[in-house]
């Protein structure tokens, strides 16, 4: 029961309010810009101002009903001002607030890991007071039918097109992995899939091209061989228009500008015609940001927390970093992974550590009845992607065979996970009830 | 509402048979809904009937009493913050269940709808000079009216102002016919500021009183505040369990009553001797209120002793500031009439918005 917090039957009529406005949600990109960075200008005076003007629009009695939810949309990046973590201007804006208390605010990222970061935060303060953090699956959405509230040009409601159709069957590839934005791992995958001759064996894209994987540079015959476009003209679009004008316009506000009631599945060739996805996340667990980078010797690779020290993955030299790394974990899951669940694709996940675990956590299933999925568990991000590609690789070595048996003990759970984002009607969140002292309390199926 | 069974509660009310109050009148082929309608008051406990329990955790003793459905009820009182403290009494004693509260504002519906429009008053006297300041008119004997009686002594108030102090035999001169009419029913020492009651119509003589001044020194009826030092031993010095002096410090109180709203429905400037924040809630629901004429900071004045005495200097720089002849004209400007205009109007139209509950 919440009775109390949208029940005010017997008071002055005119300031009621509908429910929705107690809860009042706050895009951070509202005050920090569009482009997504780690680092943040102060934001303190704005918000704050912001919070005050809303809550002070409520009668003093109602003023404890109001919530401030402070999203940061669709990114699970830490958002850092002053040095420190945003939770340090939401405390102090819940203390110089008249009638606002730290339970009103809360913060939601695409972090599912975020509580964990919250609490060991609230412990190097010595803090007890505390907001709501909560870490959300936004972008579910995209590929949850039940969810949807898309219009096309003439206002319609649209619809999603999926593939319902999961008959065993030879197929001409073993994997997908499609990319655009040229992340290291991205281009890690593009020289581990060439080193182990695998290629050729998957619908394999790399539309746009870095010059930096995570234990090296790319030789310049590596660099020539790139891009590798499989899914773009990129002579009539860029890999971004590609991807969000055509194959994914729910992404973003493109929906707006189809003729079209239904949105057709661009990515039912890659599903029909492979055996799994090569989900190459958007994060491995590691912050983008320039202070991560190596600076010794012009060696440039990537600096990892490892043995309470920060050392360099390639070289291994030691780094000292700023303050807020010591706490930091970031653990996101992108529509990358939501489409292939609608669509019943199997897959091996290059992304942040737990991935496998939190879609059983939040009531998926996953592979390890089909293969390994001990790469899961893996800490460092680059021991954890040898694992994983191990796996492709080997996977790549299956014949059709065992191929048709995979994919008849892979039915069920196919069935399973599409028929659970069929049936959302909310977005998956793990707040503060799902953890104790910030660790996940792991349901697993 | 036929099928709302209200079951009234006053101060009054014979509380520990609440519960069979209810199981009697209760039909279940009639009734979907209970209301405990203690809108008359707002306070935190209820010790007047010796009960040592907060007015919430009586409520939920007396619900389970019944063997009622927990969600058939609403407990309805006249603390502005009801909801407020409500959530925090649940959250501070861990309390599983929920019923419906619901703050009801009585006193303004019961002014509007039972008291005399005595607005015309202002425009009928504005040509004429009135012999004095304020009016302040007092029952009870509570301990800040107590306070206020000995600061208008000493500093010579009195003969600044119209004024009851009815513990000390200091009324208005009544009129043979309204002297008898204040006899009725018997009065004793101990209830004799009972005679005024605040539910109807005053007789004439109260009327004068606003003939004959120009604004309100209002003493408001403070419970949780007056209450205070029993309160204070009870749940402060003395708890039964840490919790409850948790939740008599978060406990928020904003309690208006005929008082304050006569003064606003008669066109009358007040200031306030009220709880915390009275005046920003009551901007909150559209009302001005006279910073144009005093300092109004006492509002935001925490502690209730500090904000006491805050409000007694103030009425003393006001008489001290204006004369006669000042405070006329200032009542009279463009300035405040606007005000008294404006509050005159929101206040009937918001009496409006308000359901009627038979009172």
């Amino acid at each position: 029961m919440n009775y109390n917090n949208e029940w005010n039957e017997l008071n002055y009529k005119r300031f009621y309010r509908h429910k929705d406005q107690y809860n009042q949600k706050i895009s951070i990109m509202d005050y920090v810009g569009a482009e997504n960075t780690v680092y943040n200008d102060d934001i303190t005076d704005g918000l704050k101002e912001d919070i005050r003007t809303h809550l002070k629009s409520f009668t003093l009695e109602e003023r404890h009903k109001v919530n401030f939810i402070i999203q940061q949309g669709l990114e699970s990046d830490p958002v850092i001002i002053n040095d420190d973590w945003i939770f340090a201007i939401l405390h102090k804006i819940a203390e110089e607030v008249d009638d606002l208390t730290h339970k009103q605010i809360t913060f939601e990222t695409g972090n599912w890991n975020i509580n964990k970061v919250y609490n060991k935060w609230l412990t190097k303060n010595n803090i007890s007071e505390q907001i709501n953090v909560v870490g959300a699956f936004e972008l579910i959405r995209i590929y949850s039918p039940k969810l949807w509230d898309y219009h096309n040009k003439d206002g319609v409601l649209v619809d999603l097109d999926y593939r319902t159709d999961f008959t065993p069957k030879i197929k001409p590839y073993v994997y997908t992995a499609l990319n655009r934005a040229p992340h290291r791992h991205r281009m890690e995958l593009f020289l581990k899939l060439k080193e182990f001759g695998i290629l050729g064996k998957g619908m394999v894209s790399f539309n746009e091209v870095s010059t930096d994987a995570l234990s090296r540079e790319l030789t310049q015959e590596e660099i020539n061989m790139l891009p590798i476009t499989l899914d773009v003209d990129l002579e009539k679009s860029s890999p971004f228009e590609h991807i969000y004008g055509e194959t994914m316009p729910q992404a973003f506000s493109y929906m707006e500008q189809k003729e079209y009631d239904t949105v057709p599945n661009e990515f039912l060739n890659f599903f029909e015609n492979s055996y799994f996805s090569v989900v190459t996340e958007t994060k491995i667990g590691i912050p983008s940001t320039d202070d991560i980078y190596c600076d010794e010797n012009n060696c440039d690779g990537v600096v990892w927390p490892s043995e309470g020290k920060f050392k360099c993955i390639r070289c291994e030299t030691q780094k000292q970093m700023p303050e807020w790394t010591e706490i930091y974990d970031e653990k996101f899951i992108t529509e990358k992974t939501w489409r292939n669940l609608l669509n019943g694709h199997p897959m091996v996940w290059i992304g942040t550590r737990h991935t496998a675990k939190m879609l059983q956590h939040l009531g998926f299933k996953t592979f390890n009845s089909l293969w390994d999925e001990s790469y899961d568990e893996v800490r460092n991000p680059l021991d954890r992607f040898y694992m994983a590609t191990n796996i492709i690789n080997e996977l790549c070595q299956k014949t059709d065979e065992e191929w048709l048996e995979l994919q008849e003990k892979a039915l069920p759970i196919l069935k399973h996970n599409q028929n659970k984002m069929l049936e959302l009607e909310d977005i998956l969140r793990i707040t503060k009830e799902d953890t104790l002292h910030g660790e996940i309390k792991w349901k697993m199926s | 509402m036929e099928d709302v069974l209200r079951i009234l509660i006053t101060s009054g009310t014979n509380w520990k048979a609440l519960h069979e109050d209810i199981t009697r009148d209760y039909k279940p082929n009639i009734h979907t809904k209970i209301w405990l309608d203690f809108s008359t008051e707002s306070w935190f406990s209820i010790d007047n009937q010796k009960i040592n329990e907060t007015v919430y955790e009586f409520m939920h003793n007396t619900i389970k009493d019944t063997g009622l459905d927990w969600n058939l009820f609403t407990f309805i009182h006249g603390n502005v913050y009801t909801q407020y403290n409500y959530s925090i009494w649940r959250e501070i004693f861990n309390v599983e269940e929920e019923i419906k509260t619901a703050y009801y504002p009585l006193w303004h519906k019961m002014t509007a709808e039972m008291h005399l429009d005595f607005s015309y008053q202002n425009e009928k006297n504005k040509n004429t000079l009135r012999p004095y300041m304020f009016s302040c008119l007092n029952g009870a004997p509570r301990d800040h009216r107590v306070i206020t009686e000995q600061f208008m002594s000493e500093h010579k108030l009195k003969e600044k102002s119209r004024y009851t102090f009815y513990w000390k035999d200091e009324t208005l001169p009544f009129s043979e016919h309204t002297l008898n009419w204040r006899k009725w029913p018997k009065l004793e020492e101990f209830n004799k500021h009972r005679a005024i009651d605040s539910h109807k119509i005053q007789e004439p003589e109260f009327y004068k009183v606003f003939d004959d001044t120009y604004f309100d020194f209002i003493t408001e009826t403070l419970t949780t505040n007056e209450r205070f030092g029993v309160e204070l031993e009870k749940y402060v010095s003395n708890p039964p369990t840490p919790e409850y002096k948790q939740f008599f410090e978060s406990f928020k109180t904003i309690f208006i009553t005929e008082k304050l709203w006569r003064s606003i429905y008669y066109k009358r400037p007040f200031i306030l001797m009220g709880n915390h924040r009275t005046l920003e809630y009551l901007k909150g629901l559209g009302f001005k209120t006279f910073d144009c004429m005093w300092n109004e900071d006492y509002d935001m004045i925490f502690n209730p002793n500090e904000r006491e005495q805050a409000c007694l200097n103030l009425l003393k720089e006001v008489c001290d500031k204006y004369s006669i002849e000042s405070i006329h004209n200032k009542v009279y400007s463009e300035e405040v009439q606007h005000i008294l205009e404006h509050n005159y109007n929101l206040f009937k139209s918001l009496a409006e918005d308000i359901e009627v509950i038979n009172f």
